[in-house]
């Protein structure tokens, strides 16, 4: 498998810390932490979301079997609402799921690990909707 | 040819009509990182796979978050149970994933 063959994924947040640690969560579960990147505060370290940061984290993980954003709520899914709407096409097959931030993300990186195509990784994080705790 | 799935004959790879089935005692926790390399294993084949810990909650060996939320502890048996095309090397896979299970490093 090539180097960007898997899909990509983007967690974005509103902080960095909470992106960057579901990021780690996943890519440890899914076994792949080189396909999978977490973004979110402002450059100098407050709460906030950036649109040049997302496109920044898709350049980094795109590739020819395309790239999931997760958003987490509020102004991070506005972003990547964003993204689509001025971004589209320029990284390849981008699309934003609607799932739940940290189990989406895990599901995702599973599938995408185990070499999912873009539609079934998507699935795999909008299915995390369902999965009851207790 | 009969259409009863061939159990206890022995399973043969490359046969849809049969159910392969085997069961691992826990060596540990079947927490999230062997919840993932479960999933990741059972995707390389051409096979469904259902799990189960000491006979309830039947999942989808596909959907990672459903392998974590078995809650399946050190100790309590998984049965796997594969169907399809590719179902014992499916089920073998899957069966190494939890045999070598390790505790949690904390």
């Amino acid at each position: 498998m090539s180097e960007n063959a898997s899909v990509g994924l983007v967690l974005i947040s509103h902080s960095r810390a909470l992106a960057e640690g579901a990021a780690d969560v996943a890519a440890q579960v899914g076994g792949d932490a080189g396909r999978i990147v977490g973004i979110g505060g402002t450059e100098d370290g407050r709460l906030g979301t950036s649109l040049d940061a997302l496109v920044t984290a898709v350049e980094k993980v795109a590739g020819e079997a395309g790239t999931v954003i997760i958003p987490d709520l509020g102004s991070s899914v506005l972003t990547a609402r964003a993204y689509l709407a001025e971004d589209a096409g320029r990284h390849g097959a981008v699309v934003v799921a609607d799932a739940p931030f940290v189990e989406g993300a895990v599901a995702a990186a599973v599938a995408a690990a185990a070499g999912a195509g873009l539609d079934e990784v998507v699935a795999a994080a909008e299915g995390a909707r369902d999965v009851r705790k207790t | 040819m009969s259409a009863r799935p061939d159990v206890t004959g022995g399973p043969v790879a490359g046969r849809t009509d049969q159910v392969v089935e085997q069961c691992v005692v826990l060596p540990a926790d079947l927490h999230a990182r062997p919840a993932g390399q479960v999933t990741r294993a059972v995707s390389a084949y051409d096979a469904v796979v259902l799990l189960d810990v000491d006979g309830r909650d039947l999942v989808d060996a596909r959907s990672v978050l459903a392998v974590m939320g078995l809650g399946a502890v050190t100790g309590q048996t998984v049965t796997i149970r594969g169907t399809g095309l590719d179902a014992v090397a499916a089920v073998a896979a899957v069966a190494a994933v939890l045999a070598a299970a390790q505790p949690l490093v904390t």
